[in-house]
């Protein structure tokens, strides 16, 4: 068993002389949740659609637990589970006849296994009803239900929060790290809202304008928040006063008065206590302190700025 | 893939889900019964077996020394046999939404998605919808012997009569002259299906695929009729079509054979189902 669940080579996508995809290239491991972010137009779901074979690759390859999606396409499918932007599903059929019906298209999906699926996804209750007549979170979970059937050791799920309420979001991420976790199932889950996305994945991958400019550990990028310099906002009586005080300290602080009543420093997370002490023992009092800056939602900005599209 | 049966039962499944494909069944029967019901009460029935029998079919069978038959269960089943009109049109009905309705609710891309390949995915869409022509054709055969029977009794389990077989009249048992009358009608049901397959792949959509094969078929000899002054008029299809009449020596340009007929439609055929094919194969499935 390879550790590598999927593998992008130089992954290019030419529509009539424009490039809507550029030399991308990344790698999934075996249970990881791989965030796959970027802004509308940036050419996510263009590359799901490549790693389902929906679309053709112009340039490079993508393989799936080392097998090509364009020379061995049946082997490296059935490693696949998907939902491609909505969870379409035969709206006259039942969602167990529409279970069913994909059960029939993968030799070897047993009838147990639909059951299964359906009691992971919790689905029960329903089942039986016609599909035409379920809310979207019902598809959405009948769609992870479809794509879960044939145990793929890769899951596809296409801005799977799409539509969904808060707590239909809160119990889509916990499902999606426990198959992660429990059944060692990696998941790619594209999104333009990362705030959404950093809840449930460990790596994220920013793509803009069909490059991929980033790819961000999200747990490394939670502790880096500890002893990184960040920007905070201090709220005091005597701003003149606060400046002062700290440019005399031991090692020189950058600190700006914004107004009467606010200065900014850039400094340690750890440090901020030590400030604060300095300050409340010289007599100005501190009503509030603010961090501004360095959480993944501005490093993600920072990254993608204004997507042009082109 | 070893999987295709199990791709035929899903469309055919599918297929029986649409509240249109029961009308279709249900409009038939409709259609037998009132038939029957205007041809026992309302009809003579002998006059209606004078009309069948003009001229030159009354005088073979003089001349022949077959008994003209009464108009019985085999009478009224093979004047329904023509019901197969309205199957092609079912058919290609049938051929057009098979395709556009995966497109219309997205589905497509679920069913391409599975190990079966596209090419596999088509074969299975194409086999369903000439199987379910053959059902209805099989449909329409038992419903009408049935009827038949009821309303008008049978003379004989199987008679023999007098076919057109291209040069002459020959005797013929009647099961072998119906069943040469549904071959007959087969050829331009695959073709006509076929080409509304292709053009619903080609625009993803059922609106364009029903009117052309339409078009095709119902105006197949007014629109020979209006280039027929031209050479190119004998390669076209629709001079083709009514494999019958040309088998009977009446042709709807002159001077084609019978064996001219069949290599031009078997021609239009490979056409049709190599770009159905490629087509479907090398596409991107984009967004709507």
């Amino acid at each position: 068993m390879t550790e590598i669940a999927m593998e992008l080579k130089n992954v290019s996508k030419r529509i009539k002389n424009k490039e809507i995809i550029k030399n991308v290239s990344f790698q999934i491991k075996r249970g990881e949740v791989f965030g796959f972010v970027g802004p509308n137009g940036a050419g996510k779901t263009t590359t799901i659609r490549m790693m389902v074979g929906l679309m053709k690759l112009t340039e490079g390859d993508i393989r799936i637990v080392g097998k090509s999606i364009q020379t061995d396409f049946s082997e490296a499918i059935r490693e696949v589970g998907a939902i491609v932007e909505n969870p379409e599903m035969y709206p006259f059929l039942t969602g167990r006849k529409n279970l069913e019906q994909f059960a029939r298209m993968v030799p070897g999906t047993s009838i147990e296994r639909i059951e299964e699926v359906v009691r992971l996804v919790g689905l029960e209750k329903v089942i039986h009803d016609k599909v035409g007549g379920y809310s979207l979170g019902m598809r959405q979970r009948l769609g992870i239900a479809q794509a879960l059937l044939h145990k793929p050791s890769i899951l596809i799920l296409d801005e799977p929060t799409n539509g969904l309420d808060p707590s239909g979001m809160k119990e889509i991420r916990q499902y999606i790290r426990r198959l992660a976790e429990k059944e060692n199932v990696s998941v790619i889950v594209s999104s333009h809202l990362l705030s959404e996305i950093e809840l449930m994945c460990d790596r994220i991958g920013v793509i803009k304008n069909g490059s991929l400019i980033a790819v961000e550990d999200v747990e490394k990028n939670r502790k880096l928040q500890d002893s990184d310099i960040s920007e905070y906002l201090i709220y005091v009586d005597k701003a003149k006063a606060a400046k002062e005080h700290l440019d005399g300290l031991e090692n020189s602080l950058f600190v700006r008065v914004i107004d009467d009543t606010t200065i900014q420093t850039a400094i340690q997370r750890e440090q901020v206590p030590h400030i604060l002490k300095e300050l409340l023992n010289h007599h100005i009092n501190v009503y509030e302190v603010q961090a501004t800056k360095n959480t993944l939602e501005d490093k993600f900005f920072d990254l993608i700025g204004e997507n042009v599209i082109e | 893939m070893s999987n295709l049966d199990q791709l035929v039962k899903n469309e055919f499944i599918k297929l029986h889900h649409y509240k249109s494909t029961w009308a279709m069944y249900i409009f038939i029967a409709v259609l037998l019964v009132g038939s029957a019901l205007i041809t026992r009460f309302f009809v003579d029935q002998s006059l209606m077996i004078n009309e069948t029998f003009q001229e030159g079919l009354a005088e073979a069978y003089q001349s022949m020394g077959v008994e003209i038959p009464a108009y019985d269960m085999w009478a009224f089943l093979s004047e329904n046999i023509s019901l197969i009109n309205l199957i092609i049109i079912f058919t290609i009905v049938v051929a057009a939404k098979i395709i556009s309705n995966e497109y219309k609710w997205g589905t497509i891309k679920l069913l391409l998605i599975r190990p079966a390949g596209r090419g596999t995915v088509l074969t299975s869409k194409y086999i369903t919808v000439l199987l379910f022509s053959v059902v209805l054709i099989i449909y329409t055969i038992i419903l009408s012997m049935l009827i038949g029977l009821i309303f008008f009794g049978i003379d004989a389990w199987n008679p023999i009569i007098l076919d057109n077989m291209g040069s002459s009249y020959t005797e013929i048992s009647m099961i072998a002259a119906i069943g040469k009358d549904v071959l007959f009608y087969l050829v331009p049901l695959i073709v006509i299906a076929t080409l509304s397959f292709m053009v619903a792949i080609l625009f993803k959509g059922s609106a364009m695929a029903i009117a052309a094969s339409l078009t095709v078929y119902i105006a197949a000899p007014i629109i020979t009729l209006m280039v027929s002054k031209y050479e190119i008029s004998k390669y076209l299809l629709t001079a083709h079509l009514n494999l019958r009449s040309i088998f009977e020596g009446a042709p709807l340009v002159e001077e084609t054979s019978f064996g001219f007929s069949v290599t031009i439609l078997i021609i239009y055929y490979l056409v049709f189902m190599v770009i159905s094919w490629l087509t479907f194969q090398k596409r991107d499935v984009t967004g709507h």
